[in-house]
């Protein structure tokens, strides 16, 4: 059985930084075997769940970290993205509509990380403590 | 880390079309913004083309949903072309081809009459 393998970076809480989160998944799910279009996806949901993390959970604070997690196992790709703020506010967790967004001239045109997660990854937990911040665990599996 | 995108903006008589070089996050907002005032003013039939455009996140399709509200107020249409296989599925997931149509060629594009206007669409 293939040993479980651990990569963890710690990035900076400044956007732009979730590039380098991106690159080391997209090295890692090449080297397993995923395919191109299932890298995109990963590469979009790691992103979003980087800059959650950056803007909302560490509040793009620079002594603070976010800390990624990618758990290589036989099957699938663990990703767990934690940051060290107090929650990302619940409007984030909300489904966002487009027609809102265009027709309310009120309503922010963001928001749509969580949702986008969602979609594209094949498991998606998070656990917000307000003591320990914001953790999201997406799952994406291999598929032979 | 800020990332970068430049836009090159062909103004044609029916349509200006801005081609769109880098990333598209919350950094090209200000470009996205000003390029969109240059064109405002000679056209509302704006083709956008992504050919060269890498990488799109969250807080870049915020700007595109941004640069669809001020066309639907002017009555214009917005067209996207040079769109990837992964960046017309995330458009159709947020809704966004119901207000903007995604054409395989700046050709295909400019050949579809401009004249419904995005929000009708």
């Amino acid at each position: 059985m293939l040993m479980e393998k651990i990569i963890e970076l710690k990035l900076p809480s400044e956007l732009g930084f979730e590039r380098v989160a991106m690159s080391s998944a997209t090295e890692i799910a090449k080297k397993m075997g995923f395919s191109k279009d299932r890298i995109d996806d990963l590469k979009t949901a790691i992103s979003e769940a980087c800059i959650n993390a950056i803007e909302h959970g560490n509040k793009k604070n620079v002594n603070i970290k976010v800390v990624v997690l990618l758990t290589l196992k036989e099957d699938k790709l663990e990703i767990t993205v934690k940051d060290q703020g107090k929650g990302i506010p619940f409007e984030e967790y909300k489904t966002p509509k487009i027609t809102n967004k265009l027709n309310n001239p009120d309503e922010n045109k963001r928001g749509w990380g969580m949702f986008l997660i969602k979609n594209l990854m094949d498991e998606v937990e998070y656990e917000v403590d307000p003591n320990e911040g914001t953790s999201v665990k997406m799952v994406i599996h291999l598929v032979r | 880390l800020k990332s970068d995108l430049s836009i090159d903006i062909e103004q044609k008589e029916k349509y200006a079309l801005l081609n769109l070089k880098g990333e598209l996050t919350l950094f090209a907002e200000e470009t996205v913004n000003e390029a969109m005032a240059v064109c405002m003013g000679k056209s509302q039939n704006i083709v956008m083309n992504f050919a060269d455009v890498e990488y799109i996140n969250s807080a870049g399709i915020a700007v595109i949903i941004g640069v669809i509200t001020e066309l639907t107020k002017k009555g214009g249409t917005l067209k996207l072309v040079g769109v990837s296989d992964h960046y017309k599925k995330i458009f159709t997931m947020v809704g966004l081809t119901q207000y903007a149509n995604i054409y395989n060629s700046i050709e295909e594009a400019i050949a579809e009459p401009s004249d419904t206007p995005t929000h009708s669409r």
